[in-house]
């Protein structure tokens, strides 16, 4: 009987470490934030950033670890400025340019619970003079359990994306109360 | 209905349906951690090698950042020494001598740290469970300057942090 639980215990351990090999890509819409705030139409924020550079990203490789490439925090990053009033129509009429770079993405090598904690440098430069009037790292974590999901890839794309989320939800408030915008509560 | 003679076909059976299992699960718990020590003055990998470690990233053509994370058995202190360590042996690397920290954030994450149950006399470790834990981090961003100087105030120099940390952390 001992045998018998052994081996299914290390079937199941089995199926789970050859199912970990197939890391999936974040989903800029799941990073994407919803409106903090309503924008005063005379703030110089309202549709005023463009966003010109998004590096540090790492590509996900399928057979290895979930991460958040440059090309799925770009679209993020852009909905998240466009649904809060915040992104320019075009490069040319924006009064900010939008510097950002994933600088990390601490992750678990295995594990149950996924504990993922991005760190992100947002730079907001003045156009008309190269002045930098926004400079920060912001951090943020974020966990998915297994009642986010069973399987362990997904569990860790899941935390990938609540953790660029958080951060991006923090730059935008913070950005916001730097200018003297009032932001609300969002999920 | 088995027999006596029939057992070891089955114990043979059995070993290598239970080998079978076993082995994909090797990646996965092919090393069990065993933190004794601090993290030592090393790259982290976290694919193939340790998850703890320096990771260094250029951002600018003299701008990077360095990131250390610490095992649960490293202070938060060393994990910054670890940074700076590694900044002033990239100024260096870069023949320069002097480098300027631009931004710095240090901090505990709260994690995970799974749990194994040995099997096949300590060469499998099968992960069975997870105990919480936490991992001091340190993240810089540096700009190394120019040989020409004038060195602002704030510099920092590379050779009197390599002979300050060098010996210490590289034990």
């Amino acid at each position: 009987m001992m045998t018998r639980n052994i081996l299914a215990y290390g079937l199941i351990m089995g199926i789970l470490a050859m199912a970990s090999g197939c890391a999936k890509l974040a989903r800029p819409d799941m990073m994407a934030v919803r409106p903090v705030t309503t924008m005063s139409k005379s703030s110089p924020l309202y549709m005023g950033i463009a966003l010109s550079k998004v590096r540090g990203g790492e590509e996900t490789n399928p057979a290895l670890t979930s991460k958040v490439g440059n090309m799925e925090l770009r679209p993020a990053i852009e909905a998240s400025l466009q649904q809060n009033n915040l992104l320019s129509p075009t490069e040319k009429s924006a009064r900010f340019r939008l510097e950002v770079f994933l600088l990390e993405l601490k992750q678990p090598m295995v594990g149950f619970t996924m504990h993922v904690e991005s760190f992100i440098r947002y730079r907001l430069i003045r156009t008309d003079d190269g002045y930098v009037v926004f400079d920060d790292i912001i951090s943020a974590p974020a966990t998915a359990t297994m009642d986010d999901a069973f399987y362990g890839p997904e569990r860790l794309q899941i935390a990938n994306e609540r953790s660029v989320h958080n951060n991006i939800r923090q730059f935008i408030e913070r950005l916001l109360r730097a200018f003297g915008e009032e932001s609300g509560q969002s999920p | 209905m088995n027999t006596l003679r029939d057992a070891p076909r089955s114990l043979l059976a059995v070993a290598t349906y239970g080998l079978f299992c076993l082995l994909p699960a090797l990646p996965l718990a092919g090393c069990a951690p065993q933190y004794s020590k601090p993290t030592a003055y090393a790259e982290a990998n976290p694919g193939w090698g340790s998850p703890y470690g320096y990771k260094v990233k250029q951002l600018e053509k003299d701008e990077f950042s360095v990131f250390v994370t610490g095992n649960p058995k490293t202070s938060r202190e060393r994990v910054a020494e670890i940074a700076l360590l590694r900044a002033a042996e990239l100024t260096r690397e870069q023949g320069r001598t002097h480098f300027l920290i631009i931004k710095q954030i240090s901090e505990v994450s709260s994690t995970h740290q799974p749990t194994y149950l040995p099997l096949g006399g300590l060469l499998v470790w099968v992960p069975t469970g997870e105990t919480p834990s936490s991992e001091p981090t340190a993240l810089i961003l540096i700009r190394i300057l120019s040989s020409a100087g004038p060195y602002p105030p704030e510099a920092i120099e590379a050779e009197s942090v390599i002979d300050r940390l060098a010996d210490k952390l590289k034990k």
